[in-house]
């Protein structure tokens, strides 16, 4: 009997440990780039979809081709946009603009039903950081005085390149913002109002290139473009920034909560951002979700991150 | 006791009030439809898309007369035998949408059916959808054998064979067709809707859809309207986490159509 009972222990110990190493084993990791690991909580999974080491050495065949392919469309893109939009001469980008990428899908429950959130994460190296640094200080110098008014502020007026602790202490000093109510309504009208004219103006310089199309093709595609554009709209309740102190140091986190509108019918989201400076680039977190699980992934993040509020400066 | 009565009736006029105020109604394929008043519905078939796109088709129609026809007939019968709604509201939690899908089930099942419109099952149940009502022992009959396909319990509901496509790889070696699976949770049976005009029947469920370790929440919402001889079927679908916002929106939309 007393053997038996012993068994019985035993049995019911292994149990207990078992069912208690499950629920600790619950959380997941997920990969911030630049070493930067966090953890969810144990109630939330975190699902990978895409991720692009920030580490060479860590990369697979595929992965290093992705990376490759990213980064030559975004020192592309980037490129085209200096050309069409820059006032005044600058050299182009060169070098990597991305070190690394993440795609996760977080998955989580609680009283309001399930929540879903795609956590995108983008690690920004320092070459192409610096490379910015240079070119608006190449575009303060060169601009006529008269328009040097204009641009109100240029990152190479407080850094002339990027460094973790230069970053970081500009953070500090960094004042928090929300804009809601009738400032955002005012905001979002200014932008909307000029909105269909971006929208046509960038396609017209798409529709430029393109060689393939008969004038009259042209013409036909963009009155339907043309119109589309002004069925779009953006809406916003809240649109927020505030520095803070996170377990990888001093970082600056965002909020914007709206709608995409299109001809009545709108798409409703959250945005949640992080942008955490490395010693080798900056890791941007975004986090974008349905409207309604905002405070619930907000929490999530401050758990993560383990956020505290920075007082800010200025 | 007299200070009692008088409470009592100011009582149901503040509710009466209330109730008149805090609720519009809004023109659906059967018939108007009573939501909450800070709650916007905006129809596909009344948009500027709508109109654009038809004028477009009627100054440059294609080659095919076939493919010219049908799509005279989807905008002759947009809007009025089947339409989709977008649900807009908002609470403290944040932005709320929810889509509504009404479509006339009698002119689906006439063009669906074709050549099988002189099977008697069917011309049996057209003749119940143009009179508006199914007597009570097709009722039990039908709610019984559909209710018993509805599961009681939360059910993963498999959607196709992963086992099928196991030699389907990607380079990485994962699987390129994914097991697809959805789980009914807190299903609802489809019962019979009280102090309607029309007889209705409804039933909703949380539906979990994953594809492989993806998910995506919802919540329907779908209530069946037999008003004479334009039957609708309306399927709400929203996200999970707006369901308690939309329940009750949703039950009393379906229960006050007229």
């Amino acid at each position: 009997m007393r053997a038996l009972n012993k068994k019985m222990m035993t049995l019911a110990c292994a149990t207990c440990l078992t069912i208690g190493m499950g629920v600790v084993a619950c959380a997941d990791t997920v990969d911030l780039g630049y070493g930067l690991y966090g953890s969810t909580s144990p109630t939330v999974k975190a699902v990978e979809v895409m991720r692009v080491p920030t580490d060479a050495k860590l990369r697979n065949n595929e992965q290093s081709q992705i990376i490759s392919v990213a980064n030559k469309a975004a020192v592309d893109a980037v490129n085209a946009s200096l050309k069409l939009q820059a006032p005044a001469q600058i050299e182009p980008m060169k070098g990597d603009v991305l070190d690394g990428f993440s795609v996760y899908q977080l998955q989580g429950t609680d009283k309001q039903g399930h929540h879903v959130g795609q956590l995108v994460v983008v690690d920004y190296s320092k070459n192409a950081i610096d490379q910015v640094i240079g070119m608006n200080k190449t575009i303060l110098e060169k601009v006529p005085d008269a328009k040097k008014t204009a641009i109100k502020s240029s990152i190479s007026k407080y850094v002339d390149s990027y460094s973790k602790e230069k970053a970081q202490q500009q953070l500090q000093g960094l004042k928090s913002n929300t804009i809601e109510g009738a400032k955002l309504a005012k905001d979002l009208k200014t932008i909307n109002d000029k909105l269909p004219a971006q929208i046509m103006g960038a396609f017209d310089k798409m529709l430029a290139t393109d060689k393939n199309l008969s004038p009259k093709s042209k013409e036909e595609f963009r009155s339907y473009v043309d119109f589309m554009a002004k069925q779009v709209s953006l809406d916003a309740t809240h649109v927020a920034y505030k520095p803070v102190q996170t377990r990888y140091g001093t970082a600056v986190t965002g909020d914007l909560r709206g709608s995409l509108k299109y001809d009545g019918f709108r798409n409703t989201y959250s945005l949640i951002g992080y942008a955490v400076p490395t010693d080798k680039g900056v890791a941007l977190q975004l986090l974008l979700s349905d409207d309604s699980s905002h405070d619930y992934w907000a929490n999530e993040l401050n758990h993560m991150y383990q956020t505290q509020s920075l007082k800010g400066g200025k | 006791m007299k200070s009692l009565k008088v409470l009592a009736c100011a009582a149901c006029l503040v509710g009466t009030v209330s109730g008149v105020g805090f609720a519009k109604d809004v023109q659906t394929i059967a018939g108007s439809m009573v939501v909450p008043n800070n709650v916007t519905v905006v129809s596909a078939s009344k948009t500027n898309t709508r109109d654009f796109v038809e004028k477009q088709l009627n100054e440059e129609p294609t080659k095919s007369s076939m493919a010219n026809m049908m799509v005279k007939e989807f905008f002759q019968n947009f809007g009025t035998t089947f339409d989709v709604y977008q649900l807009q509201g908002a609470d403290k939690t944040g932005q709320k949408d929810a889509y509504v899908v009404a479509v006339d089930v009698k002119q689906i099942a006439q063009r669906v059916a074709k050549d099988k419109t002189n099977d008697p099952m069917f011309v049996a149940a057209m003749a119940a959808l143009d009179k508006g009502q199914i007597d009570p022992v097709t009722e039990q009959l039908v709610l019984g054998a559909v209710n018993k396909k509805i599961p009681t319990t939360t059910t993963v509901v498999p959607l196709n064979d992963p086992k099928r496509y196991a030699n389907l790889k990607t380079r990485s070696g994962e699987l390129l067709i994914k097991p697809r699976t959805i789980t009914v949770e807190n299903a609802e049976q489809v019962h019979p809707v009280a102090g309607t005009k029309y007889q209705t029947y409804a039933a909703s469920s949380r539906l979990l859809y994953a594809d492989g370790d993806g998910q995506t929440p919802l919540y329907a919402n779908a209530a069946f309207v037999l008003k004479p001889g334009k039957p609708v079927l309306y399927v709400g679908v929203t996200t999970d986490v707006q369901r308690d916002y939309f329940k009750t929106i949703f039950d009393n939309a379906f229960k006050s159509i007229k």
